[in-house]
């Protein structure tokens, strides 16, 4: 890995879970607030953690084990806001249902 | 108010008085990097950096100790057993911090005997405290542990929340233990030196803050205690299920066996799923809340807890944990930047919430507002950022020149050192890191003020 490579590869990593958070907090604050805007821009932010992905898949010297890991993250990861959002609300609804 | 909240109060004290040594450690340090000869040899780098360092367990350390006599009353109904055995630790923690703290400045280091050990500095980074220090240090944890377990006994009552910081008690207090051995083997001794500073700070650090914040929750928030049990459980799992192991990104050249570098970059990174975790959660309870609440800020800071530690663990850790960029950025100012901003989201945000609500209470204010948390709140948050943003360039140009491209000889070092990336850095880090001790001033004189005048309460409108 050349000293160029490496900073770019950090870089594209930090990126990629920065996405991700902004899925997260996007998806959440639109579901929440009810607006259609916030969830596209969620799915909008998730597109670009692919392109990330892609761009550490298809660019960086990473071996290939962690190129898997990276590109199954990712696969997985766009599951993960709505179950974890699905699963939030549906322990709320239930706390308030209980006498 | 139960004899242990005013322990707690005086815990909270203690926390921010070291939080002020702590600022002043790391503003001579930082001047150090700017102006090599600053205050020395009265009081050089290293020692300045001790105080920093040290300064920051410790207040933290107090933090936690002082959020646990807080809430534990509460969440039991009962006085806390043993309050005033905990009281005389209070007043021994007190004295034995400042006789270590004034000797690591006026006597600063002694032999390589047994005698330094004992009495100046155990030298061990992040353990310096000498030998008598660090038994004092493990008598405080013991009394501790006897207090929540006691009082738990004592009442005939146990929570989810409390049985999970009971069990973390044990790791906290037996891993401390790994501070004393002596051993000559510098690979064998750094290994399990990692032992201690990791899983304190990544795994059994994490739970203790993580029960602190339920109780927190509960309070601020009024999340019911089901729901803030099970994000526990979850997040706790999660964060030891990916903590325990991820002691491995810790292993780079002290002579580790090579499979420990990729089994602490696999798990290290899973380490921003619990974090994220947090964050969406963090989201919901605020949104539903509409941000609103008597206390904005222990609100305030507890979402800066939420997101400094998912951007400063998560993101930050991610873009340098993988083997091969570890590999380079291992020991630069780049991992200091890491470890700025996951240490401030992790925990000194949490801590700071914790020390609005008890102040909510301690003040009888229905509401606790003022103008000066939120300058604090924006100085200190400001100031942190743009220090981990200045450290971070630095230590990329340390990971760029030095490692990458110099091979780590001395010649790269000196070349990283003189770089305009890294020496703009310094200076851009000292100018932070003035707004974060201004943003500290702010912070100590509104903890002193806020609550004090009464706020009347907002008037609420019929939905």
């Amino acid at each position: 890995m050349s000293a160029e490579q490496m900073l770019e590869t950090s870089i594209l990593l930090g990126l990629f879970v920065l996405l991700a958070g902004g899925y997260g907090v996007l998806y959440g604050l639109g579901q929440l607030r009810r607006r259609r805007d916030l969830v596209m821009a969620s799915f909008a932010s998730y597109g670009l953690q692919c392109m990330v992905a892609a761009a550490v898949l298809l660019f960086t010297p990473l071996l290939g084990w962690w190129k898997a890991f990276i590109g199954l993250s990712c696969a997985l990861y766009c599951l993960l806001p709505p179950i974890t959002w699905r699963y939030l609300t549906l322990l709320h609804r239930l706390e308030e249902h209980e006498p | 108010m139960y004899q242990s909240q005013r322990l707690a109060l005086k815990y909270f004290t203690a926390a921010i008085v070291v939080f002020g040594v702590m600022v002043i450690g790391g503003l001579i340090a930082a001047t150090d990097f700017v102006q090599p000869r600053f205050l020395y040899p009265e009081l050089p780098f290293n020692i300045a950096k001790i105080l920093h360092i040290d300064g920051l367990i410790v207040w933290l350390l107090t933090g936690f100790i002082g959020a646990v006599y807080w809430f534990l009353p509460g969440e039991l109904g009962r006085e806390t057993e043993g309050v005033r055995l905990a009281e005389i630790m209070f007043w021994i923690l007190c004295a034995a911090v400042a006789v270590v703290f004034a000797v690591f400045v006026l006597v600063q280091y002694g032999g390589s005997d047994q005698f330094a050990m004992w009495f100046i500095n155990q030298g061990r980074k992040y353990v310096e405290a000498p030998r008598w220090a660090a038994i004092g240090i493990v008598l405080v944890m013991l009394v501790f542990a006897y207090n929540v377990v006691f009082t738990a006994i004592r009442a005939r009552r146990m929570t989810g929340i409390l049985a999970v910081m009971m069990i973390d008690l044990v790791p906290l207090v037996v891993l401390y233990l790994d501070a004393f051995p002596v051993i000559e083997n510098m690979s064998v001794d750094l290994y399990w030196w990692w032992w201690l500073v990791h899983m304190w700070v990544e795994a059994t650090w994490e739970v203790l803050i993580g029960c602190i914040v339920a109780l927190a929750l509960m309070q601020l928030l009024n999340t019911p205690r089901r729901i803030v049990e099970i994000w526990l459980y979850i997040e706790v799992g999660l964060v030891l299920g990916t903590g325990i192991l991820g002691l491995g990104h810790h292993y780079f050249w002290i002579g580790t066996p090579q499979y420990w570098l990729g089994i602490g970059g696999l798990f290290s990174a899973f380490e921003p799923l619990p974090l994220l975790g947090m964050v969406i959660h963090a989201v919901y309870d605020a949104g539903t809340q509409h941000m609103k609440t008597t206390n904005q800020p222990s609100l305030f800071w507890m979402m800066a807890e939420a997101f400094g530690n998912f951007l400063g663990g998560g993101m930050w850790g991610f873009m340098m944990t993988l083997p091969q960029i570890n590999l380079y950025s291992h020991g630069t100012q780049w991992t200091v930047s890491h470890g700025h901003f996951a240490f401030w989201g992790a925990y000194a945000c949490g801590v700071i919430s914790v020390i609005y609500l008890a102040l909510q209470k301690t003040r009888g204010a229905e509401v606790l507002e003022s103008g000066a948390w939120k300058w604090s709140f924006a100085l200190l948050n400001i100031g942190l950022i743009g220090m981990v943003g200045s450290l971070l360039v630095s230590g990329m140009a340390q990971a760029f020149y030095e490692r990458a491209i110099g091979g780590s000889t001395l010649q790269a070092f000196i070349t990283a050192q003189s770089s305009p990336w890294f020496t703009q850095g310094m200076v851009a880090r000292l100018a932070f890191g003035v707004i974060f001790a201004v943003g500290y001033v702010w912070l100590v004189y509104d903890l002193l003020t806020i609550g004090r005048r009464r706020v009347p309460a907002p008037i609420l409108e019929p939905a």
